[in-house]
């Protein structure tokens, strides 16, 4: 007889992500080009990008819905490839938008997708409590935003340690934006769990998350813990930029490059500047946009457009 | 492919659950097949009785010609599309593959209830008499358009995908339909020797285990999954034209537009839609009269053919079940009220149907007059029968709504088949002319009846909003 109780059966003993030299093509498109990074037990990462940055396909590759084509995954020690069971089982996933099942009423579909993780303690009253849904609905007739909190609870009915939310709270309204917000905080705070969260609504990731991971057309362009971001980004503004770069120390990172102005990453405040160099603390969204813009190759210039 | 047997206790206990679900609602709702379903499953119970008494007087071969036994094959059809769309809703779910253990179960509950589902109709024919390995031999065969259409799981599939698994699916299914009522193809069927079929029988039974068992591979496959947003993004690397770019290549024709009232995804294009109407018919008869099937000359075998092809002219779309794109429509402003919207609906499928109706008619009609050979008047009463019956029968799709606020899909997607299906069998080349006129007759006037009632019911309803 199988073991039934599949939640936690042991300790972790290996880091609950570990992604080395990944790279996803889709034909000729490089959706992610040599992507590495690793999340700790009890971390918060969130995964930051434009639409089409390759967000959802570091999602689907690290959940196992897309098979990569070169590097590893190992998700509790385990190739994603071949994840046993009891590992499968000490995760949870959060689509961008919930589909199927239509035909079960709420309590229905919660009670049969948590027969397939054995037996499990009693549901969060916090979580239901959240969630706020009918269990004689049927799914197939609840708003969008309810789909989605559906979906949530589904997905951390069983206290998974590894969490994966591809942009769980397009759907909800401020509210329940807010208090899901506050209620994966404490989540991780008395599980520990790990979460990788992707979403556009900046403001809640930068409070939310321990670290945030900057992705910009299938690259990792910065993977940093969201204090030192805070305490060593800023922007320099300098009439001329150019002096400004010459000036500047060769470990100090780029971000980011205005007409007047540098974003850099791993200013300190006894780093020596030019002479008229202002130090300004960037905006989140600003530097979001700075970081993640798409580059290109420098178009020349016509002489209409210099002027 | 996982292996189609639980290896331990938790996949049996995992199956069971997923087993379990056959018994309750959540299989009846939202699978609007399951009407058909059972409607034929009552047919094929008739037939079946009807079999076992006529087989106490008469030989096999006797009772065959007036016992309808291809209401089983249709019913195994049915029943195997009802288990795909319930088990397409939960393996398909976007949070399905999340969950340790669910795609394996789904699929092997599946694949258990379709074996289950093909015994059971062999067994109620096996009730007659027959023996049940040629019963089974004879469901499995009818079975294989099924088996094509597990590899087009209804919502995830590509339409290219989609596309050529429905027509390898309509294909198999209107050809068996063919040698069915063409040839004595039941009757060598339901004849063979134990020794080849019971082989065919575990063999085709396999092929439909596996077609079941590889859906999770298929549905979450990394074609599947490909997300639309990452070609969408990358920077022009041109300089943008200053007008704006048209976003369609050329005008819709008045014709397309008016079209796109009933299928918006792909406006029918007039030429296409009128030659199609024009040879269909008309070369699916001669191709299979050609055929070195069944007995006769051509012509008689021509004569023989038409009856079973009546279907072809009569099969209607989803334009009444498929109304998910009238929302948007609607707020274009470009059919005005809702009413209007509905009105504007009707008169695009009658537009539609007034100018191909015809052309099929004339294209079933023509094989059969000219080989069989028909006196002119006779096949000129036939054809204009059958033209009103076919009218009828376009506009008795929404017939649930004359009697129901919110008739559930399953019902609407029943009146849209049965009406055909009794069209296969009620014909004047069956019937004659006599007895069916008062049958175009009534299907003429339920058309007519819901054209002009149904519109302004369906104007009060709900549209489909926000929901699947």
């Amino acid at each position: 007889m199988q073991d039934r109780n599949i939640l936690h059966p042991a300790a972790p003993s290996s880091l609950p992500v570990e992604v080395s030299h990944l790279t996803k093509s889709f034909g000729s498109f490089r959706a992610l080009d040599d992507v590495s990074f690793s999340i700790a037990q009890g971390e918060t990462v969130a995964l930051l990008g434009r639409n089409g940055a390759g967000k959802s396909t570091l999602i689907g590759c690290l959940m196992g819905f897309l098979l990569a084509d070169g590097g590893s995954i190992d998700i509790f020690g385990h190739s994603i490839a071949a994840l046993p069971r009891e590992i499968r089982a000490r995760t949870g996933f959060v689509p961008q938008t919930m589909t199927g099942f239509g035909s079960f009423r709420v309590a229905q579909l919660m009670d049969y997708i948590a027969a397939f993780y054995g037996e499990l303690p009693p549901i969060d009253p916090a979580l239901i409590a959240w969630a706020d849904l009918d269990p004689k609905k049927q799914v197939r007739s609840l708003s969008g935003g309810q789909k989605q909190r559906l979906a949530i609870v589904l997905a951390m009915r069983h206290n998974p340690e590894f969490l994966v939310l591809d942009e769980p709270v397009a759907s909800l309204d401020p509210h329940a934006r807010r208090d899901f917000m506050n209620l994966l905080d404490t989540y991780t705070q008395r599980t520990g769990a790990s979460i990788l969260i992707s979403s556009h609504i900046l403001s809640d990731l930068e409070r939310l998350c321990s670290r945030l991971l900057f992705v910009r057309q299938g690259h990792v362009v910065l993977d940093v813990p969201t204090e030192t971001f805070r305490a060593t980004t800023r922007w320099l503004e300098h009439p001329t930029p150019d002096q400004l770069l010459a000036a500047l120390p060769a470990d100090l990172q780029i971000l980011g490059q205005r007409p007047d102005a540098l974003l850099v990453h791993g200013w300190t405040g006894d780093l020596i500047l030019p002479e008229g160099t202002l130090t300004v603390i960037p905006d989140f969204e600003d530097a979001f946009l700075e970081i993640t813009a798409p580059r290109t190759a420098p178009a020349t210039e016509t002489p209409d457009a210099a002027a | 492919m996982r292996s189609f047997l639980p290896s331990g206790a938790l996949e049996r206990s995992d199956m069971i659950r997923a087993l379990r679900l056959y018994g309750t609602r959540i299989f009846l709702v939202g699978n609007p097949m399951i009407f058909t379903a059972v409607i034929f499953i009552l047919l094929a119970g008739l037939t079946a009785h009807e079999l076992h008494t006529a087989l106490l007087t008469q030989s096999l071969e006797k009772a065959l010609k007036h016992a309808n036994v291809f209401n089983a094959a249709i019913a195994a059809t049915f029943v195997q599309n009802c288990l795909q769309t319930h088990s397409g809703n939960q393996i398909g779910a976007s949070q399905a593959p999340a969950i340790p253990g669910l795609l394996q179960a789904e699929a092997r509950a599946a694949a258990l209830m379709s074996m289950v589902a093909i015994l059971a109709l062999s067994g109620l024919l096996a009730w007659s008499g027959l023996p049940l390995h040629d019963t089974l031999f004879y469901t499995l065969l009818n079975t294989v358009p099924a088996v094509i259409q597990w590899y087009a799981p209804p919502q995830q599939a590509s339409r290219r995908i989609k596309g050529i698994t429905a027509v390898i699916g309509v294909g198999l299914l209107l050809g068996l339909m063919l040698l069915t009522f063409a040839t004595d193809f039941p009757l060598w069927a339901l004849t063979r020797p134990a020794l080849l079929t019971i082989p065919a029988d575990l063999a085709m039974m396999g092929l439909l285990t596996a077609a079941i068992m590889t859906l999770p591979n298929r549905l979450h496959s990394p074609a599947m999954m490909a997300p639309t947003d990452g070609f969408t993004a990358s920077t022009p690397d041109f300089a943008l034209p200053e007008t704006t770019p048209r976003v369609a290549p050329r005008d819709l024709s008045f014709y397309q537009l008016r079209q796109m009232l009933l299928a918006p995804a792909a406006p029918t294009n007039l030429r296409n839609d009128l030659l199609t109407s024009l040879f269909m018919p008309a070369c699916a008869v001669l191709i299979m009269g050609s055929l070195p099937l069944g007995h006769g000359s051509f012509g008689n075998r021509i004569a023989h053919l038409t009856p079973g092809m009546t279907i072809l002219i009569a099969l209607q779309d989803a334009w009444i079940s498929n109304r998910k794109h009238w929302p948007l429509l609607l707020t274009t402003g470009r059919f005005g009220s809702r009413l209007d919207f509905v009105r504007a609906v009707f008169t695009a499928k009658a537009n539609r149907v007034f100018m191909t109706a015809p052309l099929r008619t004339l294209s079933l009609m023509l094989p059969v007059t000219l080989f069989k050979p028909l006196a002119p008047s006779h096949a000129l009463l036939d054809a204009a029968e059958l033209l009103v019956a076919t009218l009828g029968v376009t506009f008795c799709c929404p017939l649930p709504f004359l009697v129901m606020k919110q008739p559930p899909q399953g019902v609407i997607v029943a009146a849209t088949v049965a009406p055909a299906f009794v069209l296969q069998f009620c014909n004047p080349f069956i019937l004659g002319s006599r007895i069916f006129g008062p049958v175009a007759l009534a299907f003429a006037a339920l058309g007519t009846l819901c054209f002009f009632v149904v519109p302004s019911r369906m104007a009060r309803t709900d549209w489909p909003y926000e929901t699947e």
